[in-house]
C-alpha cells in the first residue's frame, strides 16, 4: 500500500510537471511559498478542497460541521472539534490528510466519497511541503516578489550540465535534456527510423510530406550527413516560409476581413502575410523582422530600397478587429490602441500588458502607468484615419509600388481607357436607339430613381443607353454635399440580399461616390468609383451581401459629399439569396441580363463590352494602398481611472515598462516621433531578457509539439515556468549568438539526438513521466489543419504550388459582405492552406474543424481537440472525395495500386497483412474501379498513420 | 462525489469489449496541456458544482428585440400619457418623441393572473408555468452588440457563447449527439459568435442545423450523409480504416489520442444514423405534429424546431438553441409584425411546453424565452418602436423556476426597469446557477486571467426559484 501511494506519488508529480523546487520544501516551512508552491496550490489542492469539504467547512456552510473551517491556512491550523487539522510539514497527524486516508473508521472525510490516490498525494505533498498558501504571500508586497519573476531575470549562456551518457548528446540541446532525464533515472529512446524522421522533419519544416522518391534517396544515403544535407534543402525551400510564416500569422492574429460584426475586408493585408512568409524565407533576424514590424513605416521613411517592404511590414499593427461604428472617437482610439499594445507585448514579450489597462496587473509587475506610458507611443500612431468620412476607408494607408509596376498598369490603363471611350462613343452615336432596360425584367426587388427619395437638383437624363427604366439621374457636377438619393425598398422577407447600384461608367464621373446602406441602425459606408464599367452586365456594381430584415428597415443612399466630377444615380436591387448550404450559386457576378434586355443593346456595343470585360480579367497588378499606420499628432495620454476614457487621471510620459528599467534602459522618447521605432529597438535589445526567450520557446512548440514554456504568449507569473530553464536560457542565448537567424536554430534543433528519437514506449518511463515532460522519447503529434490539408492535395497530385498574392479573388476596398461566396470556392481552391482566405467568422470548413485558431486572438499555441465533426469531414465531405478520387485517378495507371498508395502516404511499403486487407477490402467493395479505389484512398487519408506524426 | 477517470488503459478496456468501441468517450489532449479541469474526457458528463434543478436548457430566442410592452409588460399608463412626450435615454431616436401606447390588449390568466397580451393566446393557458420576467436590462444599443451580450456575457470582445460554457461545465450526456445544438441559428449580429467557443477549447462550441431563413425540413448538420455511399458500404470502409487504426495503435502501445481518434469515427457512424432519425418528424404522431403547430401555417417551421428542440432534449443534448430569425424588430409596422411574429411561435411553444410537461421533461429542461432587448414606450415613425435595452421583459419555465410568477417591474412607462432589476449577468448567472453551476466558480484561463461567462458582473437570481 505505501509503496504504491509512493510510486502514485512521483507519477503523479512528474504528470503535473511540477519543478523540482517543490521537492526542497522540508525545513523551508517558515519561509514565503514559492510561485510554483502557489500554483500547485490553486491547481491541485483548492479544487480538492472547494469540492469536496467546503459546503460543510468554509462560509459556505450554513453552520460549519465540526467548528472546522479549511478556507485559509490559519483557520485549518487552528482546526475543529477534533483538533488542529493541519501541522504543516507532518502529513501523518494532520487530522485533515488522516481523514483523507479513510484509513481510520471514526474520521472519514469527504463523507459521501473518496479522494483519488492521486488527489490524496497531492494533499500529502502538500502539507508535507509545509502546506504552502496565497494567504502567507498577503503581507508581502506583491510587487517586490513578482519582480523575482523567472522570466525577467537576464538570459545567461548556462554551462552545460555534466551527463553519464556520453555517447548520446551530440548537441548542447541534448546535454539539458539528458541531464535531466538521468536525475530521474530515465533514458532516451532509440533513434528514430530513417522513414519516420524524414517524414517528421520534412511536414515540420515544410509542412508537407516527402515524396517516395525522397525517402528512397534519403533511406539509401548512408553518409553520415545525410540527415543534414536533408535539413538544408528543406529549410531552403520556399515550402519553409510557408509553413513557419504561417505559425507567426497565427500570433499576429492575421485575417483577410475586420470581424465579424463589421466585416469589411482587409484587401491588402495579403501582403503583409506574403511579407511574413519572405521574411522566414530569407531568413531575416527576429530582432530586425520585430522592429519592422513595429515601426516600418518609419524606417521607410529613409530607406527608398526597401520602401515597400517596410511598409508592408507595418502592417502588424492594422490587422486587428476594430470597432468601426464606435461613435466616440477617443474611445475608439483607445480600443485600437489597447489591442496594439496586447498583441505586441504577447507576441513579443510574452506578457499581457493589456490587463493593466483598468488597474495595476494582479499578478505580474506591471502597473497601470506602464500601460499608459505604452499607449502613449500607440496614441501618436496613426491607425484609424482622420478624415473618414462617408466612403473612406476609415483605416490608414499608404501607397506602395516601383515604378515599373506603376508603368505595367499605366499601360493596360490606357488600352481600358481607349475601349470604354470607343464604347461610350458608340453608345452616345447611338443613343436615340431604344435604351432603357427594364426593371421588371430583373430578378429581386429594384427601386428606380423614380422612386426614390430625391434631395438637391438632380438632372433627369436618358443620354446614356444602359440605365435603369426611363432615365436617370445625375448632379451637373454641382452643389456637391446637398444632393443626395435616398432608395428604400420594401423586402418581401427577411434574408440575406445582395445589394447593387447601377450607373453608367464614363470619364467625367466621380471615383469616389459614396453610399450608406443603412439596416436598422447599423451604416456600412462605402464608395463607387463611376469611372469602372460596373461588373454586373455592364450594368450594376455590387455593394456587398447583407443580412436584412423585412419590411423597410433597409435604406442605401447615395451622395456627392466630397466627390469631383459627376454623380450618375440611377437605380439599386437587392437580390435575394437562397440560404441554404451551398447557397450563393446562383448569385454573384454570373448573372446574365436577360435576353431582352440584352437585346436592345446594339450588337457592336455589346461586343465593345465582352472585349472590354476581357481586358479587364487581364489587368496587371495595380499599384496599392497598403494598410500601414503613419506617425501620428505625438502626445502622452493620461491614465485613465478604471480604463474608463472620461475619468482621467495624470498624464503619463511615453516610455517603455518599469519593471525591466535596470536591465534594458529606456529609451529616450523625443516629442517629434511616436517613440515606435524607440521602443521596438528596446523590445529588440540583446539585453530584454523576454524577446529572445519568447521566440526561442516558439520555435521549440513548432519542432516538438509541447512548449518549453507552456503558455507561449504568456510569461507571467500564473503560468508554469519553464520545464527546462536553462535549455531556454540556452536557446535564447543561441539565437542571439546566431544573429537572430530563425533557421540557425532550426537546423541546430533538428539536427540535435532530442528531435531525432523515436516514439518508441516504454513502459517504466511511462510510469515515472507519463506525459513526456522530460522528453524521454518524441511525442506523437497530430498533423495541424493546414498539414492535413496540404499533405490531402499533394499526395492526390492536385496541389497548386503557386505562392503568393490576394486571396480575396479581385473584391473592391472597403467592402464588406459577400463573403460566403469565396469561402464556398475555398472547396474549388487547391493552393496551399496560408493562401486560402482568413476572414474573422468564416473560416475555411476544414481550417475550422481542425483547431484552426479564432484570427481574433493572439494565439501562439493551438488546441488540439478531437472530435466527431472531424470524423465526419474526414467520411463525408465533398472536399475528401475530391482529393481521394484524384488520389485513385493517380494511381489507376500504377502497376500495384497498394504498393504505390503506401509509398506515396507513408513513404513505406505495406507489410503482408497490411497488402492482403487492402486487396480484400478493394475486392468486397467492388473491385479495382476506380470509385472502389477512391473509398481505399480515403481510408488511408483518414487513418491515424497520416494524421498523427510520429 | 464526481467519478474519476478510470485506472485501468483504455486500452485494457478496448479488450474487454471485444470489437466494440463503443464506450468511450470523446476525448482530447488539450485537457493536461492547457491546465483545464476535466482531465480525460471533455464532452462527459459531469456532476455540476452543487445539486442541480435543471438538467439542460432550451433557449428561445426571439431575435430583433420583441417589444414587451405589447407582449409580457400592461402599461395602462401609456394610453392615460398617448400622445404626449416623453424623454427617452435612447441616443438615436428623437427625445420627446410621442408616447404610443399597447397596441393590444392584455388578460389574466391561469390561477396566477398573469397578465399576458392578447398575441400569446395559447401560450397564455400555460401561464401559471412562466416565470415572468419584467425587468431585464441589459448593455448594447444595436442589434450588434446587444445580440453578443445576450449569447456571450460581452458585447463586443470575443468570449465564448452561453452554450459553450455550459457545456465545457457540465458535458453531455448523450455522446453521440452534439452536446450544444443551435437550431437555425442567424448568420448576423454575431453570427458564429453567437455559439462559438472563443477560447474555450473547439469541442465546445455550438454545432449549427440549418440557419436562419432556410426551412428546416431541409437543415443538416455538415457532412452528416455521405452522399455516395450506402450504410453498407461506408460501414466496410470504416471497418477497414478502423483495422489500420487498431493495427496502428497495436504498435503504439498506449495513446489516448489514437483511441480519441478512432472512437470519433464511431461516434460519426453512430451520429449518422442518429441525427437524421432525430431530424425525421414522420415518426411523431400526428396528435403531437398538431400540438406544434406542424403542417399549418404560419405555424409550421418554427413547430418543427420546438419539436426538433424536445427531440434533442429528449436525448440527452445539453444546451438547444431555437431561434426565430430577425423577425421582431419592429421600428415600424408594429402591430401588424409583432401580430405576425407572435402567431407564428405561439402554438409551437405552449406546444413544446405541454409537450415537455407530458413527458415528464419540463421539471428538469428550463425554457428561457426572449430577446436581445425590448423597445421604447414611445413612438417611432407612426407605427414602430425603437430598441430599449434599459427595461424588457423575458420569461422562463420549468427546470426549477417559480412557475406563475412575476418578478420585478419596469417604471410606469415600461421605460426602464425600476424594481429587482434583472441585468443580462443576472439572467446568466441564474441560467448557470440551475444547472448547479457557480458562475464565479464556472472559469477557464486564458491570456493570463481567469475568465467567466459574467465577467466580473452578476448575481443568480434565486428569489426565481421553486
Amino acid at each position: 500500500m505505501v509503496r504504491s501511494l509512493f510510486s502514485t506519488l512521483v507519477a503523479v508529480f512528474l504528470a503535473s510537471g511540477i519543478p523540482s523546487q517543490i521537492f526542497a520544501a522540508p525545513g523551508a516551512r517558515e519561509t514565503l511559498p514559492t510561485k510554483e508552491q502557489i500554483q500547485f496550490f490553486e491547481q491541485s489542492i483548492r479544487p480538492i478542497l472547494e469540492q469536496n469539504c467546503y459546503e460543510c467547512h468554509s462560509s459556505k456552510a450554513a453552520r460549519l460541521k465540526g467548528g472546522l473551517s479549511v478556507e485559509s491556512r490559519e483557520a485549518m491550523i487552528l482546526g475543529g472539534l477534533t483538533g488542529p487539522a493541519l501541522l504543516p510539514g507532518d502529513p501523518d497527524r494532520s487530522l485533515l490528510v488522516t481523514a483523507c486516508r479513510q484509513s481510520d473508521k471514526d474520521l472519514q472525510m469527504p463523507p459521501d466519497g473518496q479522494l483519488t490516490a492521486g488527489q490524496l498525494a497531492d494533499l500529502e505533498t502538500w502539507v508535507r511541503t509545509g502546506a504552502p498558501h496565497p494567504s502567507q504571500l498577503l503581507k508581502q508586497s506583491n510587487q517586490s516578489s513578482s519582480t523575482n519573476l523567472w522570466a525577467l531575470q537576464p538570459v545567461k549562456m548556462p554551462v552545460l550540465p555534466k551527463v553519464r551518457n556520453r555517447r548520446w548528446p551530440v548537441s548542447p540541446i541534448d546535454f539539458f535534456v539528458l541531464s535531466e532525464l538521468e536525475q530521474r533515472r530515465l533514458q532516451p529512446a532509440q533513434a528514430a527510423t530513417k522513414t519516420r524522421l524524414l517524414r517528421r522533419v520534412t511536414f515540420d519544416l515544410t509542412g508537407l510530406p516527402p515524396t517516395p522518391a525522397e525517402v528512397d534517396a534519403f533511406v539509401q544515403d548512408g553518409a553520415t550527413n545525410a540527415f543534414a544535407k536533408i535539413v538544408d534543402r528543406l529549410l531552403e525551400s520556399s515550402a519553409f516560409g510557408e509553413r513557419w510564416g504561417r505559425h507567426w500569422l497565427d500570433v499576429v492574429r492575421y485575417a483577410d476581413n475586420n470581424d465579424q460584426q463589421l466585416p469589411i475586408f482587409f484587401t491588402e493585408a495579403w501582403r503583409y502575410r506574403d511579407y511574413v512568409i519572405a521574411s522566414f524565407n530569407a531568413d531575416k533576424p527576429f530582432n530586425q523582422f520585430l522592429i519592422e514590424q513595429l515601426a516600418g513605416d518609419i524606417l521607410a521613411k529613409s530607406d527608398r530600397a526597401r520602401h515597400d517592404e517596410l511598409l508592408i511590414a507595418a502592417g502588424f499593427l492594422m490587422l486587428g478587429p476594430k470597432n468601426f461604428i464606435q461613435p466616440d472617437q477617443e474611445k475608439a482610439q483607445l480600443d485600437v490602441v489597447d489591442e496594439q499594445i496586447d498583441v505586441t507585448t504577447r507576441a513579443f514579450l510574452g506578457l499581457t500588458v493589456a490587463c493593466a489597462r483598468c488597474h495595476d496587473h494582479k499578478f505580474d509587475p506591471v502597473p497601470t502607468r506602464d500601460y499608459y506610458a505604452l499607449a502613449g507611443i500607440f496614441a501618436s500612431t496613426a491607425t484609424l484615419s482622420e478624415q473618414g468620412g462617408p466612403g473612406g476607408i476609415p483605416w490608414v494607408e499608404q501607397s506602395i509600388g516601383s515604378a515599373d509596376v506603376v508603368e505595367r498598369f499605366e499601360k493596360h490603363q490606357k488600352a481600358v481607357d481607349q475601349l470604354t471611350a470607343d464604347l461610350t462613343a458608340s453608345r452616345e452615336l447611338h443613343q436615340r436607339l431604344p435604351g432603357g432596360v427594364e426593371a421588371s425584367e430583373l430578378p429581386g426587388v429594384v427601386v428606380d430613381n423614380l422612386k426614390a427619395e430625391i434631395v438637391g437638383t438632380w438632372r433627369s437624363s436618358n443620354y446614356a443607353t444602359n440605365f435603369i427604366d426611363k432615365d436617370y439621374v445625375q448632379d451637373a457636377n454641382e452643389g456637391k454635399g446637398r444632393k443626395s438619393i435616398r432608395f428604400m425598398p420594401t423586402l418581401p422577407e427577411p434574408g440575406l440580399y445582395e445589394i447593387r447600384a447601377s450607373y453608367e461608367a464614363r470619364f467625367n464621373r466621380a471615383t469616389n461616390v459614396p453610399v450608406v446602406i443603412q439596416i436598422g441602425k447599423v451604416a456600412h459606408r462605402l464608395t463607387i468609383n463611376q469611372r469602372e464599367v460596373p461588373s454586373v452586365d455592364g450594368l450594376f456594381v455590387s455593394l456587398g451581401t447583407y443580412e436584412l430584415p423585412p419590411g423597410t428597415n433597409t435604406s442605401v443612399t447615395i451622395s456627392t459629399e466630397g466627390t469631383k466630377g459627376f454623380v450618375m444615380v440611377d437605380a439599386v436591387q437587392f437580390l435575394p439569396m437562397d440560404r441554404g448550404l451551398g447557397m450563393m450559386a446562383k448569385a454573384g457576378g454570373e448573372m446574365m441580363m436577360s435576353a431582352t434586355n440584352r437585346a436592345k443593346m446594339r450588337p457592336d456595343d455589346v461586343s465593345m463590352m465582352d472585349a472590354l470585360e476581357e481586358l479587364k480579367l487581364k489587368a496587371p497588378t495595380k499599384p496599392a494602398s497598403v494598410m500601414a499606420p503613419r506617425e501620428g499628432t505625438v502626445k502622452n495620454v493620461n491614465l485613465r481611472i478604471r480604463g474608463e476614457p472620461e475619468r482621467k487621471g495624470d498624464v503619463v510620459p511615453r516610455s517603455t515598462l518599469s519593471v525591466l528599467s535596470k536591465s534594458v534602459p529606456p529609451p529616450v522618447f523625443k516629442d517629434d516621433s511616436s517613440g515606435r521605432l524607440e521602443l521596438a529597438q528596446w523590445m529588440a535589445s540583446s539585453s530584454n531578457p523576454l524577446t529572445p526567450r519568447v521566440y526561442a520557446n516558439r520555435v521549440w512548440l513548432h519542432l516538438f509539439g509541447r512548449a518549453l514554456v507552456t503558455s507561449p504568449d504568456n510569461f507571467g507569473r500564473m503560468t508554469a515556468p519553464p520545464t527546462h530553464p536553462e535549455l531556454l536560457d540556452f536557446l535564447a542565448a543561441r539565437l542571439m549568438e546566431g544573429g537572430w537567424s530563425t533557421k540557425k536554430l532550426v537546423r541546430e534543433l533538428v539536427l540535435s539526438s532530442t528531435y531525432q528519437m523515436s516514439g518508441e514506449w516504454n513502459a517504466k518511463a511511462a510510469a515515472r513521466d507519463p506525459d513526456n515532460t522530460f522528453w524521454w522519447r518524441a511525442n506523437r503529434r497530430r498533423l495541424d489543419a493546414e498539414a492535413l490539408r496540404d499533405s490531402f492535395l499533394s499526395v492526390s497530385g492536385s496541389l497548386d504550388r503557386s505562392a503568393g498574392g490576394s486571396s480575396l479573388g479581385g473584391v473592391a476596398p472597403g467592402l464588406t459582405a459577400p463573403a460566403l461566396n469565396l469561402v464556398t470556392n475555398v472547396e474549388q481552391n487547391v493552393r496551399r492552406s496560408v493562401y486560402l482566405p482568413i476572414l474573422r467568422g468564416q473560416l475555411p470548413e476544414l481550417l475550422q474543424a481542425f483547431d484552426f485558431p479564432d484570427p481574433q486572438l493572439v494565439a501562439g499555441a493551438r488546441y488540439v481537440s478531437t472530435s466527431a465533426p472531424q470524423a465526419l469531414f474526414m467520411m463525408n465531405s465533398p472536399f475528401m472525395q475530391q482529393a481521394s478520387d484524384a488520389w485513385a485517378l493517380r494511381l489507376s495507371t500504377s502497376k500495384d495500386a497498394v504498393v504505390m498508395a503506401y509509398a506515396q502516404a507513408f513513404g513505406r511499403a505495406p507489410t503482408e497483412a497490411e497488402a492482403g486487407a487492402a486487396r480484400d477490402f478493394l475486392a468486397h467493395a467492388g473491385g479495382q474501379s476506380r470509385e472502389t479505389l477512391s473509398l481505399f484512398c480515403q481510408a488511408l487519408m483518414s487513418s491515424n498513420e497520416w494524421q498523427y506524426l510520429e | 462525489m464526481k467519478p474519476m477517470s478510470t485506472p485501468i488503459s483504455r486500452r485494457q478496456l478496448l479488450r474487454g469489449c471485444g470489437c466494440g468501441f463503443g464506450y468511450l468517450a470523446l476525448s482530447a489532449l488539450l485537457a493536461e496541456k492547457f491546465g483545464n479541469v476535466h482531465a480525460a474526457s471533455p464532452l462527459a458528463a459531469h456532476a455540476p458544482q452543487f445539486t442541480a434543478r435543471a438538467k439542460r436548457v432550451i433557449f428561445l430566442f426571439m431575435h430583433g428585440g420583441p417589444s414587451h410592452l405589447e407582449t409580457f409588460d400592461p402599461k395602462p399608463r401609456l394610453v392615460v400619457d398617448q400622445g404626449k412626450s416623453l424623454s427617452t435615454n435612447n441616443v438615436t431616436s428623437d427625445n420627446g418623441s410621442k408616447i404610443l401606447p399597447s397596441q393590444f390588449a392584455f388578460n389574466k390568466h391561469g390561477k396566477s393572473g398573469i397578465e399576458i397580451s392578447e398575441v400569446f393566446p395559447e401560450l397564455a393557458k400555460h401561464a401559471d408555468d412562466l416565470c415572468v420576467i419584467r425587468s431585464m436590462h441589459t448593455n448594447g444599443q444595436d442589434h450588434n452588440q446587444a445580440v453578443l451580450k445576450l449569447h456571450t456575457g460581452m458585447e463586443a470582445q470575443l468570449r465564448p457563447s452561453m452554450g459553450a460554457w455550459v457545456l465545457y461545465g457540465l458535458g453531455t450526456e448523450n455522446q453521440n449527439l452534439p452536446g450544444f445544438v443551435t437550431i437555425s441559428p442567424s448568420p448576423i449580429t454575431g453570427g458564429a459568435q453567437n455559439y462559438g467557443s472563443a477560447f474555450l477549447p473547439a469541442i465546445y462550441q455550438g454545432t449549427p442545423i440549418g440557419s436562419a431563413g432556410m426551412p428546416l425540413a431541409r437543415a443538416q448538420i455538415r457532412n452528416i450523409k455521405n452522399p455516395r455511399l450506402n450504410p453498407e458500404l461506408q460501414r466496410m470502409q470504416l471497418d477497414y480504416l478502423q483495422g489500420l487504426n487498431r493495427n496502428h495503435l497495436e504498435q503504439a502501445h498506449q495513446d489516448a489520442q489514437l483511441e480519441a481518434t478512432i472512437e470519433s469515427f464511431e461516434l460519426a457512424f453512430r451520429m449518422q444514423s442518429e441525427a437524421p432519425q432525430l431530424a425525421d418528424l414522420t415518426t411523431e404522431s400526428e396528435e403531437t405534429l398538431k400540438l406544434y403547430g406542424i403542417n399549418e401555417q404560419p405555424t409550421d417551421d418554427f413547430g418543427r424546431q420546438c419539436l426538433l428542440a424536445r427531440r434533442f432534449a429528449e436525448k440527452g443534448v445539453r444546451f438547444i438553441q431555437v431561434s426565430h430569425s430577425f423577425k421582431w424588430d419592429q421600428h415600424q409596422n408594429l402591430k401588424r409584425d409583432t401580430a405576425r411574429n407572435a402567431s407564428e411561435v405561439d402554438k409551437p411553444i405552449a406546444g413544446l411546453l405541454a409537450d415537455l410537461k407530458s413527458r415528464g421533461l419540463l421539471k428538469d429542461t428550463l425554457i428561457v424565452w426572449g430577446g436581445e432587448f425590448g423597445r421604447t414606450p414611445t413612438a417611432q415613425g407612426a407605427d414602430g418602436r425603437d430598441h430599449n435595452p434599459s427595461g424588457f421583459s423575458m420569461w422562463m419555465a420549468g427546470g426549477g423556476v417559480k412557475g406563475g410568477h412575476v418578478h420585478g417591474a419596469t417604471d410606469d412607462f415600461g421605460k426602464a426597469a425600476v424594481v429587482d432589476k434583472v441585468h443580462m449577468h443576472d439572467l446568466h448567472a441564474t441560467i448557470l446557477h440551475l444547472l448547479g453551476l457557480d458562475h464565479q466558480k464556472l472559469t477557464y484561463r486564458h491570456a493570463g486571467r481567469d475568465y467567466r461567462l459574467t465577467d466580473v458582473y452578476g448575481r443568480a437570481v434565486t428569489e426565481l426559484l421553486a
